[in-house]
């Protein structure tokens, strides 16, 4: 009975040091990921808050963990929530997170409903996508396309008006030889109708030299 | 710190029972966010002197310590940073932010019918002596009984912010008022909290 009961206490302690083990290795892993990741209850209430959520919302987890998160939030997160515990998981949706000096940052929110010990929907995973850089490049290639397109309208134009002075110095030249090669035509019936009525001539001469 | 301090720490310290590190752990997290790593170290220190080691390395919250450790590291704390009520209050509703038990626990944390059905459990995990009675729970108030628990007049104000954090958890963002209608340092049999909130 005393071994058995002493067997227990071993057990007991050797998996309350693996618990304490695993704590360690959870809240390591947490603190480590540079990704924004909190733990919300079925009514909204932050239960657990990384430094990167932390930073990014310019709260310590102390001010974090007990508030709803529609404080956190612009708007719609409630909605995001509900979306969770009903289908299981959410991905990409955007909102704005409230950052430190009200400055509204878009995210990306992927969630994950929790279950817990058999019990469903025992809280959701949230975890964040900054999307402020993504948005800042976005905005740059929109300028650029914006720029380009601006550039292609005006070099368009350019060619256009181009072709259409060539076009028209094409019929003008054409019209000019059309002209030349008439006076050229014309002229060549001219001597054609000279050197004609020369031979007439001179057979006549020769006719009336004969008959003389 | 006053001679009448120390004589009831000296008290205190004979007391049985045991806490989880976890609580003693939870109480140094939040007196650290409030006074920074400066005022914790003179606590440490202060406690240091008074024969109590905390070695934060050490400390493991799984592990059982004296629940005497725990309630003198408030005592001391409330005379050093010449805290009020409202501080320790404070300090109490703070706690359940930092537990790791209550991480375990959060499967509980879906609604407060849940949490206070499994309130006796959730003791018990905590504890090695005393325990907890759900005696009354409507819309918007519960009532809540500690039993087999003396150990100073302050705890029961930690204990009333304690109690107000873990509902607030359950309910969402709602202001919970805890009052303490019985007491054992005012000779009734047990602690009696009432906590109401808006419905």
């Amino acid at each position: 009975m005393v071994e058995e009961n002493k067997n227990s206490e071993d057990q007991a302690k050797v998996l309350i040091e693996d618990l304490a083990l695993l704590e360690e290795y959870s809240q390591e892993l947490l603190s480590f990921a540079p990704l924004p990741i909190f733990l919300v209850s079925p009514k909204g209430v932050i239960l657990e808050a990384n430094p990167a959520f932390e930073k990014i919302t310019g709260k310590d987890s102390y001010e974090l963990i007990g508030g709803g998160i529609e404080e956190v939030f612009d708007e719609g997160m409630a909605d995001i929530l509900n979306e969770t515990l009903k289908k299981g998981h959410v991905q990409d949706k955007e909102i704005l997170v409230k950052g430190s000096g009200d400055k509204l940052i878009p995210v990306s929110v992927f969630a994950k409903a929790r279950e817990t010990g058999g019990a469903k929907n025992t809280g959701c995973f949230f975890g964040l996508f900054d999307l402020t850089e993504v948005k800042k490049a976005q905005e740059k290639l929109e300028d650029s396309k914006n720029v380009l397109e601006i550039r292609v309208a005006a070099r368009t134009r350019e060619l256009e008006d181009l072709a259409q002075n060539l076009e028209k110095n094409i019929q003008e030249r054409t019209q000019e030889l059309e002209e030349k090669v008439y006076e050229l035509q014309k002229i060549n019936k001219l001597m054609i109708g000279r050197e004609l009525k020369m031979g007439e001539l001179k057979e006549e001469i020769e006719r009336i030299k004969k008959n003389n | 710190m006053d001679d009448s301090l120390k004589e009831i720490i000296n008290e205190i310290g004979g007391l049985e029972g045991h806490v989880r590190g976890d609580v003693v752990l939870g109480t140094i997290s939040c007196i650290k966010q409030k006074k920074g790593e400066e005022g914790l170290n003179s606590l440490i220190e202060k406690m240091n002197e008074l024969g109590y080691d905390i070695n934060l390395e050490k400390l493991k919250p799984l592990d059982w310590y004296p629940e005497s450790l725990s309630v003198i590291l408030i005592l001391v704390a409330k005379d050093l940073f010449e805290w009020q009520d409202k501080d320790i209050y404070d300090l109490g509703s703070s706690v359940p932010k930092y537990s790791f038990i209550m991480k375990i626990l959060i499967k509980y944390f879906v609604s407060l019918e849940k949490i206070l059905a499994e309130a006796p459990k959730y003791w018990e995990k905590y504890f090695d002596f005393g325990k907890i009675e759900v005696v009354d729970s409507t819309e918007g108030r519960v009532v809540i009984r500690i039993m087999d628990y003396k150990f100073h007049p302050t705890i029961c104000t930690y204990q009333a912010g304690y109690f107000s954090q873990i509902a607030q958890l359950a309910i969402g963002p709602k202001t919970v008022v805890v009052a303490e209608n019985k007491c054992m340092h005012k000779n009734d049999p047990y602690h009696e909290y009432l906590l109401t909130w808006d419905k």
